[in-house]
């Protein structure tokens, strides 16, 4: 059975899994939060040089722990896109790196393709199947008929929702990254501020969070101005229903709207408590399950990928070494490469 | 008699060669800005193929470390640490600019810094006359002019100079010396000059623990908590015991910290989580307590809570586990054999 060594570097994580057959025989993660703290932010030069130094550590600890050598490995995987371009390069550079001494086959996943087969990890699929992809990069939702079949059906016009709660909680004084924070002063608070629900104008699965964001900086601004104190618990509520509130009215109509037998969460914001909550009560005897994925799968990590990888490897969809990064590769154009 | 490897994709050329000797016999230069990250490992491969070569027969890699385009530097280098990493070979380091230089006398090298700045050096053979630095072009020109007797080395088209023309492979492969060797290949990291941002970082990864970790696990552990578990007490968590995981915290390959906690139904208990004194405030710590709270969701049934108890002196550790949403829920009287009380601390893991 088919050992597949997997590599992913979209943003602030440098990863390295080995499957066996599906089975994780390694996962370890580099992560550069301490990093970006500084910053409120992923830098993106910043976590390009991160990548550059700790890819062959974590090659070594992957290998180690997986008790393998690199020849035992049959076939590269690696993240090509979507994410910060400087930063899949690296990743890239060492999977191609490596197909080409080991003449093994390099196989490019999709950074949200991983982040959707990480419920893998927790349960089976049943189609048809609808993804919730909410992320610090990504918001859409994604519709699934059959395995790697994917279709958008809705998507952010503007800011993803996870850039949203990173700048609220930098405007209400609360570390990076912002969702856990924002999530946590939430539970203490109450909806008192009234936040616009913003109009994406377009379809009606898709989202704009470029608004709600404004929203939020300038009534902080002008409370602060006429020298009103704002209560941070509060604010993190009133925000937080109405980003969360928005994805969850549209997945659930469009869930019943396409039959789906599944909802599946997916990227860094299916962490977050209050989605997680308010899906769970919004399905309850609807006959719709909900998968949630485990938390260690909600940041990013390159066992995803090579859950994925896994099934292209069956399939036999390799890359050759001229193989280039795609930082806005789209979902739905995932054989494309 | 194996070959070098040389690569350079500093700037906006694309260069690879095979030396044997220090002497270069089969060379790929061309033109390829922003194509790079596509190209280079192609023509690594077709170089290696059109020489009738396996990579067995590759015994080092002499690689250009910057400073040029950053993007450019991170792909040459990326590749030549993932190639000298996995074969176990030397890898050489040469500064971008060094590479430039003319064969004999004293050479300006520069490369285009971009913003109206320029990367300079001087060297006359192995040895730095200036070191690399960043200057203005109006600096650079002012000083190419007080020296009409030095060479002028690099792409310096964007200055209106003209330049001799430089073999950076025929360097790359002179160079591949021991002053120019990095003994830990994962140290090797770009030189980038500008905008340099932590230059302490450490590059930190946690795993499951291993055996040949145990002498330093032992070590840590009798300094940090003053613990009296002996090797065949951790031999056995790390190795026999159903209910026990062991994480270990490596910095560039050294054991800096370690965690071993139990898993039983619903909760998870912190035996010892301990980092060395010299590494602790930089979130290792940290690193290892997300490895236990990972393992704690992979478990089949669901892991509730994480449990653990502190000495009650230990006020740094109880700040820690705050930080951590762990709260003090009970004070266990003359816990520790000392007499000493524990505080016993709880953290929730149920979301929503």
């Amino acid at each position: 059975m088919a050992k597949i060594l997997a590599i992913e570097s979209s943003c602030d994580e440098t990863a390295v899994a080995i499957v066996d057959d599906g089975k994780l025989l390694s996962n370890i993660v580099a992560t550069q939060i301490s990093v970006h703290e500084k910053f409120g932010g992923v830098m993106p030069e910043i976590a390009s040089r991160l990548h550059a130094e700790n890819i062959t550590v974590c090659l070594e600890e992957a290998l180690t722990e997986a008790k393998l050598t690199l020849e035992d490995i049959d076939a590269f995987a690696v993240t090509r896109g979507p994410g910060l371009i400087g930063c899949l390069h690296v990743g890239l550079q060492a999977a191609k790196t490596l197909a080409m001494l080991y003449e093994k086959p390099l196989i490019p996943v999709h950074h949200l393709a991983g982040h959707i087969y990480a419920n893998e990890y927790v349960g089976d699929f049943k189609f048809p199947m609808l993804c919730i992809v909410v992320s610090g990069g990504n918001t859409e939702l994604v519709l699934m008929r059959d395995h790697m079949d994917f279709e958008i059906i809705g998507e952010t016009k503007d800011d993803a929702i996870g850039e949203c709660y990173d700048k609220v909680a930098r405007v209400l004084g609360l570390p990076y990254p912002g969702g856990l924070p924002i999530d946590l002063a939430a539970k203490q608070g109450q909806h008192v501020y009234d936040l616009p629900v913003p109009d994406a104008g377009a379809g009606p699965c898709d989202f704009s969070y470029s608004g709600l964001k404004t929203a939020v900086i300038n009534l902080v601004n002008s409370l602060r101005m006429k020298g009103e104190e704002v209560s941070v618990p509060d604010m993190a509520r009133s925000f937080q229903d109405v980003a969360v509130g928005m994805v969850v009215d549209k997945s659930i109509r469009a869930a019943y709207e396409h039959h789906v037998k599944q909802i599946v969460l997916a990227g860094g914001v299916s962490a977050n408590s209050y989605l997680r909550e308010q899906m769970g009560k919004k399905l309850e005897g609807s006959g719709i399950e909900l998968i949630i994925p485990p938390l260690w799968c909600t940041t990013d990590n390159a066992a995803m990928i090579a859950k994925v990888a896994a099934r292209l490897y069956e399939q036999k969809i390799f890359a050759p070494l001229s193989l280039g990064v795609d930082p806005n590769w789209k979902i739905d154009h995932w054989k494309e490469f | 008699m194996g070959v070098l490897l040389c690569l350079d994709t500093s700037d906006r050329y694309l260069s690879v060669g095979l030396a044997k000797d220090g002497q270069i016999f089969a060379a790929i230069s061309y033109e390829a800005w922003q194509k790079q990250s596509e190209s280079l490992v192609e023509e690594v491969q077709k170089i290696l193929v059109e020489n009738h070569l396996k990579r067995q027969d590759i015994c080092g890699v002499s690689v250009a470390k910057g400073p040029g385009s950053y993007t450019g530097v991170r792909i040459a280098l990326s590749v030549a640490k993932t190639i000298a990493f996995s074969l176990q070979i030397p890898l050489y380091l040469s500064s971008s600019l060094e590479i430039l230089r003319a064969k004999e006398g004293t050479s300006i090298c520069l490369v285009n810094a971009r913003g109206k700045r320029s990367y300079f050096a001087v060297y006359e053979q192995g040895k730095a006359l200036v070191e690399d630095c960043i200057k203005t072009n109006e600096e650079v020109l002012f000083y190419v002019a007080a020296h009409p007797e030095y060479h002028l080395c690099g792409d310096v088209g964007y200055l209106g100079l003209e330049s001799e023309e430089s073999d950076v492979l025929s360097i790359l492969a002179k160079d591949a010396d021991e002053a120019h060797r990095i003994g830990n290949v994962h140290a090797a990291r770009p030189v980038y000059l500008k905008d340099d941002y932590d230059k302490d970082r450490l590059r930190t990864v946690v795993r499951k623990a291993m055996i040949s970790d145990l002498p330093r696990i032992l070590e840590i552990g009798k300094a940090s908590l003053h613990s009296t578990y002996s090797e065949k007490d951790l031999y056995f968590d790390m190795q026999e015991n159903p209910i026990a995981y062991f994480y270990t915290a490596l910095v560039d390959g050294y054991v800096v910290g370690y965690l071993d906690f139990f898993v039983t139904f619903n909760s998870a208990t912190i035996v010892q989580i301990a980092v060395d004194e010299a590494y602790r405030k930089k979130g290792i710590g940290n690193l290892l307590l997300g490895a236990m709270i990972r393992e704690c969701e992979a478990q089949g049934e669901p892991v509730e809570f994480l449990t653990l108890e502190v000495r009650k002196s230990n006020e740094n550790a109880q700040r820690f586990y705050k930080k951590h949403k762990f709260a003090p829920v009970t004070v266990k009287k003359a816990y520790y054999d000392d007499g000493e009380d524990a505080v016993y601390m709880v953290r929730s893991l149920i979301h929503g």
